[in-house]
């Protein structure tokens, strides 16, 4: 980053290195630059890379309007790696951090707000660490410092009550430890809100509720006044999050999609059915290429990660999907979990189990998995082979082909070329603005 | 490539680079609209020029006819059916 330089947005920004740490000055387009600010904090790893710039403010931190893309080794403006229009310059800027990001991006957050836009955040640890996932170590330690404990630990089968292990806890209760953070969840009350603002998180891994949180589901029957309110006073929230029909349509937010699943409900799905924390050893794939697809137990980029459960699919896929055995169309996941989910600058899988319908198109412009394949045919094209083939009925009127904005973003769907350039498209009229949250994040 | 969102661009270079022939394409997805439309260009002529092989089967739902050109109007269906509303993903 040493001498790097670069301009956004009517303002200059050049980067020094000093003394083993990074600084950015800044000034407006033809002006003098101001004091540096040392660049104190990352946020991301494998992915998009997000750097946070000391503010003077106490603990405060200022977003460096630049984050790195990893894949590419490119720098971008980061309002330009969101989903989010054009008209958007800034996306996050001061405090947010500490105000947002920090819930869970750090193990035992705090984030302390003290007026204005200053904050005196503490954290257990940066980063995920142990405890997020495994629950509080003091008392682990303490007592497994006996060599007798921790043998006779060895030679049973029996978990250690001093520590959480996710594999040991119900579906629900592990897919909650994940759900902790990957899912939309508000505060119960202005009252949880400041204790969680204060003292952090009350949840600890294994419990089987949030806390001072919930997570939620636009259109279950819990919390229906907490919902309300975030209605009245927060109107773009469940649109910014979820497609109309409630599944989630933002990356990161996992859990929302897990748990409204009908295979959540048998009592043995979670998050753990498919992916794992630790990279099992001995390795079967590098460490890097594992981080960045998924964390995922090995076959479970297959047609296994649903045959574990759903076994007496496998001798009928083909008479199942109506697809030749080795084609796209065979493969569970292209059909239950399509790309319907966006971040990080890609689209990535629902983890909501659905079968595709023309409804959820026509309805809620959510792509159906059927479209997301065949772009050249209709959604009533759609509509009559899912009749005939699942004898799926059709409620609503079909003039529509599939569309949505998220088609143009599929990650291997192969990009049409022609004559057409591309410009001529309409640029969004509305600037949507941000509205302070009360009992959300 | 010269969708007014960001990641929209981003996504269709990274879409275009799946292709054969595209692997190396270059492009700059935060550039100005004029160098934007400039980039799409070359990459439909390279497609058309280049790349496409006239002797091959071209898939219908590549939204390609049979000899690799563009179906303009599967194109079209889809851009008139696409909602314009302003959209935040809050990531």
């Amino acid at each position: 980053m040493d001498k790097l330089e670069l301009a956004f947005n009517g303002r200059d920004y050049k980067v020094e290195q000093r003394n083993g740490a990074f600084f950015v000055r800044q000034r407006p387009q033809g002006g003098n630059y101001g004091q540096a600010q040392q660049i104190v904090l990352v946020t991301g790893s494998h992915t998009l890379q997000i750097l946070w710039l000391e503010t003077g403010r106490g603990r405060t931190l200022e977003q460096f309007p630049f984050a790195y893309i990893v894949a590419e080794k490119t720098w971008a403006p980061t309002s330009e790696t969101f989903l989010i229009p054009p008209e958007l310059k800034e996306y996050y800027s001061i405090g947010a951090w500490n105000g947002a990001c920090m819930d869970c991006h750090v193990t035992q957050g705090q984030s302390r707000f003290v007026k204005g836009s200053q904050w005196d955040s503490q954290v257990a640890e940066f980063g995920i660490a142990c405890e997020a996932c495994h629950s509080e170590g003091h008392e682990h330690i303490e007592r497994n410092r006996d060599p007798i404990r921790r043998f006779k630990i060895h030679l049973t089968t029996k978990s250690d009550p001093t520590v959480t292990n996710p594999k040991r806890l119900t579906a629900p209760d592990s897919g909650l430890d994940c759900g902790q953070c990957h899912s939309v969840w508000a505060f119960n009350n202005m009252a949880d809100k400041i204790d969680f603002n204060r003292h952090g998180a009350s949840f600890r891994p294994g419990a089987s509720d949030l806390k001072q949180r919930f997570v939620v589901q636009p259109n279950t029957q819990d919390h229906s006044e907490q919902k309300d309110f975030i209605r009245r006073t927060e109107p773009d929230f469940f649109s910014n999050r979820f497609w109309g029909d409630g599944m989630i349509r933002v990356t990161g937010r996992e859990f929302n999609g897990v748990q409204a699943s009908p295979c959540f409900r048998g009592g043995e799905f979670s998050c753990i059915s498919c992916h794992e924390m630790h990279l099992e050893t001995p390795r079967s794939v590098s460490l890097k290429t594992w981080a960045r697809n998924g964390q995922l137990k090995p076959k479970m980029d297959t047609d296994q990660a649903c045959l574990q459960c759903h076994q007496t699919m496998t001798a009928k896929i083909t008479e199942h999907t109506h697809h030749a055995s080795d084609s796209p169309g065979s493969r569970c996941y292209n059909c239950h979990m399509p790309r319907t989910t966006f971040g990080l600058l890609h689209a990535m899988r629902s983890h909501q189990v659905s079968s595709p319908s023309v409804n959820e198109s026509v309805a809620y412009g959510r792509p159906n998995a059927c479209n997301l394949c065949h772009l050249n045919q209709t959604l009533a094209w759609t509509a009559q082979n899912l009749h005939a083939w699942y004898n799926q009925q059709t409620t609503r009127r079909l003039p529509l082909q599939c569309s949505g904005l998220l088609k143009a973003t599929l990650d291997n769907a192969p990009l049409s070329p022609g004559e057409w350039v591309g410009s001529q498209l309409k640029k969004p009229q509305v600037v949507i603005g941000f509205t302070p949250i009360s009992f959300t994040a | 490539m010269s969708d007014p969102y960001a990641a929209v661009r981003f996504d269709a270079w990274k879409s275009l680079q799946t292709l054969p022939g595209f692997s190396d394409f270059p492009f700059n997805y935060t550039s100005d609209d004029r160098a934007l439309s400039e980039t799409a260009t070359r990459a439909i002529k390279k497609w058309f020029r280049t790349v496409r092989d006239v002797n091959s089967f071209f898939a219908p739902e590549t939204g390609l006819d049979s000899s690799g050109r563009f179906r303009q109007d599967i194109f079209q269906r889809l851009r008139t059916e696409r909602d314009d509303k302003p959209i935040v993903l809050a990531e």
